[in-house]
Formats: C-alpha cells, sequence, structure tokens
C-alpha cells in the first residue's frame, strides 16, 4: 500500500543508510519513554515527519488497522486488570490508576513505533532499503538473501495462488482440522517448497553466469550530501534528549 | 507469536538484538566454513519466500482461524540457515505488515529462529541411524511440535514476565495458563504438517531433508 505513495517527498528521498540509522535510533527512544508527560512530545515528533513524508492519513489509517489487532488484547489487560488504586467502576471492570498509565504508555509507543517505520519506509523502494543495509555492514549472506526472496516472494505468491486454484477445482476445501484437511495443506506447503527448490536452481546457475559472487562494478554507490547528514545529526541528537527524558 | 513494539523494556530489547546478533553471527560463521557458501544462497532464499507465504495459510479453528508458524520446518529444511532466514522473514513483516516490530525484531528473532535450529537438531538426531517413512514422519513431528512449543514457552514467558508488575497476580497466572493452552493445539497442529510434509518431501526429494 505504502508503494503507492510518492518517492519526492523529503523523508523519502533521505539517504537510506541514515534513515535506517535514525529511524532505530528514534524506535528504542520511543520504547525507552515511561513517562506519560513525555507522550505529547514523541506525538509532535511523529507530527513532524508526517509532514515531511507527505504519507496520506487514509493509507495510514487503513495500514494500522491489522497491527491494532494484536496490541489490544494487551492494552484493554493492562486497563481492567493494572494493580493500583481503583479510578473507576464499570460494572465487574475496574480501571486503577496504574493500569490507565501503563495502557497508555504501551498504547502511545506501540502506535508511534508503528507510524513511524510506516512514514520512514513509505516511497522507498524494498531493494533500496536492502543495498542500504549492505553499506551499513549488513553480511552478504543476509542481504543476498533478503534480495532474491524479495525479488521472488510475488514469483511464488502466484505458484501458491495457482496450487490452491487446482485444488479447489479438484474438490479439496479446508474445513477445520480433519485429517484430509491437514494433507491438503501440508501437501501445498510441500509442493510449494518443491516448487521454490527447483526454480531456486535455475536462479543459482543463471545468477552465476551473470557473474554472481565476484565484484560488482554496475551498481552505483550510495551517496549523500552534507545537509542529510547534518540532518541526521539533529534527528540522533532529539532521540537521545527524548532517550534523556525518560 | 511476535512481541509488538512498546511492550517491552528498551533493555530486554536490546538484550535481545544483542543475542540475536551473536546467534546469527554463529550461524553465518560456520556457513562461510563451507566449499562455496554462496551456492546455499539463493535455495535457503527462495525456501525462505516460499516458508513466509506458506505461513500466511490460515486453517480455520472456529470461532477464528489459526496460521501456521513453520519454524520447525524451516529449521529441517534449512539447518543453520533458518536464523538468518527468519530474521530476515520478521524483517519484512515488521516492514509490510507492522506485524511484530522493529525494536522487538532480535528478541522476535530469539523466540522463533532459536527454536528453528533446535529442531533442525532433533531431527538430525531422530533420522541418524535409518532412514524410512515411519521414523521420519515422527522426527519430522517431534521437530515441528517442539519448535512451536519452545516459541510459545519463549513468548509467553517474555510478555508474562515483562508485564506481571503491572497486573494483579491472578490476571498473571490466568495470562500464562491462557497464553500457553491457546498454544497447545497450534502445537499438535504444526507437528502433524510438518511430519506430512518432511514425508512427503522425503519420498520425492530426499536430498533436501539433509539441512
Amino acid at each position: 500500500m505504502l508503494r503507492k505513495v510518492s518517492g519526492t517527498s523529503l523523508l523519502a528521498r533521505w539517504d537510506p543508510r541514515y534513515k535506517i540509522a535514525a529511524l532505530l535510533a528514534l524506535a528504542f527512544s520511543f520504547s525507552a519513554v515511561s513517562r506519560i508527560q513525555t507522550i505529547p512530545y514523541m506525538l509532535g515528533l511523529l507530527v513532524v515527519f508526517w509532514l515531511l513524508s507527505g504519507v496520506p492519513l487514509a493509507i495510514l489509517g487503513r495500514r494500522l488497522r491489522y497491527p491494532s489487532l494484536f496490541i489490544a488484547l494487551v492494552i484493554l489487560m493492562l486497563l481492567f486488570a493494572g494493580r493500583g488504586d481503583v479510578l473507576l467502576t464499570v460494572g465487574f471492570l475496574t480501571i486503577t490508576d496504574s493500569g490507565l498509565n501503563r495502557a497508555l504508555l504501551v498504547a502511545a509507543r506501540f502506535y508511534s513505533i508503528l507510524i513511524l517505520a510506516m512514514l520512514f519506509f513509505a516511497g522507498t523502494p524494498l531493494l533500496t532499503t536492502i543495498r542500504a543495509l549492505q553499506a551499513l555492514g549488513m553480511p552478504y549472506i543476509i542481504t543476498d538473501m533478503a534480495l532474491l526472496m524479495a525479488r521472488y516472494v510475488e514469483v511464488l505468491h502466484q505458484d501458491l495462488r495457482n496450487l490452491h486454484r487446482c485444488m479447489h477445482l479438484r474438490g479439496f476445501r479446508l474445513r477445520g482440522w480433519s485429517l484430509t484437511s491437514l494433507q491438503g495443506v501440508a501437501l501445498m506447503v510441500a509442493n510449494l517448497l518443491l516448487r521454490s527448490f527447483e526454480q531456486s536452481q535455475r536462479v543459482y546457475l543463471a545468477m552465476r553466469l551473470r557473474g554472481y559472487g565476484q565484484a560488482d562494478g554496475l551498481t552505483p554507490p550510495l551517496t549523500a550530501t552534507p545537509a542529510e547528514g547534518l540532518f541526521f545529526v539533529i534527528v540522533v541528537g532529539i532521540a537521545l534528549g527524548l532517550g534523556w527524558l525518560g | 507469536m511476535h512481541v509488538p513494539d512498546g511492550i517491552l523494556p528498551v533493555s530486554v530489547t536490546l538484550s535481545g538484538y544483542v543475542v540475536s546478533a551473536g546467534i546469527a553471527w554463529l550461524c553465518l560463521h560456520r556457513i562461510k566454513q563451507r566449499h562455496d557458501p554462496r551456492e546455499d544462497i539463493p535455495r535457503a532464499a527462495l525456501l525462505t519466500a516460499a516458508f513466509f507465504l506458506a505461513s500466511l495459510i490460515h486453517i480455520p479453528a472456529p470461532p477464528a482461524s489459526v496460521h501456521l508458524v513453520l519454524n520447525g520446518l524451516l529449521g529441517v529444511l534449512l539447518g543453520l540457515f533458518a536464523f538468518p532466514a527468519i530474521l530476515i522473514g520478521l524483517c519484512f513483516q515488521a516492514i509490510m505488515f507492522g506485524h511484530g516490530g522493529l525494536t522487538t525484531l532480535g528478541i522476535n528473532g530469539v523466540i522463533l529462529g532459536g527454536p528453528a535450529l533446535l529442531a533442525a537438531f532433533v531431527f538430525s538426531l531422530g533420522r541418524r541411524h535409518h532412514i524410512n517413512g515411519r521414523k521420519t514422519a515422527i522426527a519430522g513431528f517431534l521437530a515441528g511440535s517442539s519448535a512451536v512449543a519452545l516459541s510459545a514457552l519463549l513468548f509467553a514467558l517474555v510478555i508474562v514476565t515483562n508485564l506481571a508488575t503491572h497486573l494483579r497476580a491472578d490476571t498473571e497466572q490466568s495470562a500464562l495458563l491462557a497464553l500457553l493452552l491457546a498454544h497447545l493445539p497450534l502445537v499438535l497442529l504444526e507437528g502433524a504438517v510438518t511430519a506430512l510434509v518432511v514425508t512427503f518431501i522425503g519420498r520425492t526429494r530426499p536430498h533436501l531433508l539433509k539441512g
């Protein structure tokens, strides 16, 4: 969904190496926030980065739906089963001061880090991000695997859809936990794995023919301007300041 | 079974990164000692992509549905590549779907990747002496179920120990019990699917089960 976001915003054009390092610094400083009073500073920063990213609010809203399912349970548990003095009682549910405090902190930290990551990666192709990781010193085994995975995940997704369609046409229906259902799922997974294995052999031979493993003289190195470096120093300084505020 | 951002203290998330980096370094170090370490990269990458997609398959479990984790099967088929493969998969999930987290990437790597390596070991032990269909299936079941069981245990421990100080004692115990019980069907399901998959692969491409 974030692929639709324009890559011309200030944040999208920022050198991806600085962007990844700054994102990690900010994410860890957000996760270190332990006082309610610091939340407004965190949200203020988020607004600044949202303005710099040019990501439409509607897209952000849609992207937040799925991850919200995971955190909702934790927030509810903290809210209604927290320790401390009772603030409010609704039927059999009680909200305590400490529970409310903790739930607010967890929710603020979770959504802030999630939104921040979306804003930072919006408009940056995945392959650029992987190249930046490589430039930051990530071992070649990991970056090569990530590049190939990014390249072939769509191809294999199509294979999986075809497999599912074929099984459906032959009358297979995934219903409950019957042995037939499990066998069907296992067969689908096994076939997908075998197809990917066969394809990987062809991919490897093709890559060797194109000089895989030799020095790469075709890909231009990533370059950054002094202004981008200065912006990075400022953002890391802000992250440290936020971590100090706690 | 992914710990999201914002729940754990920084000391725990940073420790997760350190432990994860250590395990990844050990795996990569062993891989680089092979004759041609690049030879296995496309196989590991494409199988990782296939696992990434297979984990999106939802199996109905009324009133909800469960999706497969498959970290045990990943360990069986990829061996030492399983840990970096899981780190890459978790990174993709965090970036593409917001599933898991950035600060919790390390701890999630340990929760899912550590048991994958254990599954590889369990499977190789189970098939050490005789390679036949029944032994392969049993070794596959043990590898698949033990990996998910250990992951669920680690996940529950991480979540409950870090939330315990903020929860009432009765809720803390109930939460731990509920988390473990909720994962019990998944342990059996993963074991069964892993056993069926390795039996099928053992019949058609047995060399793939070397790890």
